[in-house]
């Protein structure tokens, strides 16, 4: 595999480090075309494009935290004690 | 629910601000049932505890409300609140001991010297079924892996990736530049990835 990757102009580790901007779609025409290019030929870069897009998917779906349902009206019973009072209401 | 109360449902955070600024109560309270569920998450990003989530919600709440005369409409409100959010979040977060953490900036390359060939290149994961990566195993390994990332790092792939703000509002939030925030969320997504790789290696 070495020998094939080695055929690739752009170097696997300027690839990676342009993969954020890629996918925002922030990179300028030249460059995103010679980082298509890259993929196209290599493997290990296109699956690096793939799972960085998976652990972005990943971390949202375990991560997200829900507050609990009575957040609201514990938020809001103390905002009142704390600053209505100060009011003398 | 008052009819004044639900006349300012309507208005715009800026509006509601201004309102709150004049008195309103009912548009405070509007603007803080708006807010608070994001604020509890971001506050739950950096303080990794319920409880303190909660408390550091209130704290965000209650600053907006003693400082909104020093709002000035040129920002939006609700970065200004994600502001308030993480300085508070940070001032729990120094009280507390802290835990040793990694730096991510010396982990082994990924390839050999002339950067061109993967000493090991990443597996085919992308196209597993939902169900497999819904699994509690593999959640505990993302908290897992994301825990380890120092605390400036997590923090801006919990606001990126997690509560899907922008880089202009995480930077905002955090006082650092957009280049920075992107700086930061690359290489911490690149670290998960790689600990997810060894997951799925197994």
């Amino acid at each position: 595999m070495g020998d094939k990757l080695n055929t690739v102009t752009m170097k696997c580790e300027i690839a990676v480090a342009l993969v954020l901007e890629f996918l925002e779609g922030n990179l300028n025409p030249e460059v995103r075309r010679s980082l298509e290019s890259h993929l196209a030929k290599c493997q290990p870069c296109s699956r690096l494009v793939a799972t960085y897009k998976r652990t972005t998917q990943l971390c949202h779906r375990a991560l997200l935290r829900q507050p609990p349902p009575e957040l609201g009206d514990r938020l809001l019973r103390f905002l009142r004690e704390r600053t209505l009072q100060n009011k003398g209401e | 629910m008052g009819a004044a109360k639900a006349v300012v449902l309507q208005s715009t955070d800026v509006e509601l601000v201004a309102a709150a600024q004049k008195g309103d109560y009912d548009a405070f309270e509007v603007l803080v049932e708006r807010h608070q569920d994001r604020v509890y998450r971001l506050a739950y990003g950096f303080v990794q505890s319920a409880s303190d989530a909660e408390d550091v919600t209130q704290e965000t709440f209650l600053s907006v409300f003693t400082h909104l005369a020093t709002f000035r409409a040129s920002s939006a409100p609700a970065s200004w609140i994600h502001r308030i959010t993480a300085n508070h979040a940070l001032m729990r977060l120094r009280a507390r001991r802290r835990r040793p953490v990694m730096s991510i900036e010396d982990r082994p390359s990924a390839w050999n010297d002339d950067g061109k060939v993967w000493i090991v290149p990443p597996g085919d994961w992308a196209q597993t079924p939902d169900d497999a990566l819904l699994s509690r195993e593999l959640g505990q390994r993302i908290e897992s892996a994301v825990d380890k990332l120092p605390e400036s790092y997590r923090v801006v792939l919990l606001m990126r990736d997690v509560e899907g703000l922008s880089s202009e509002e995480v930077a905002s939030a955090l006082g650092v530049t957009i280049a920075t925030v992107k700086n930061r969320l690359h290489r911490s997504r690149l670290f998960v990835r790689d600990e997810l790789e060894g997951y799925f290696r197994l």
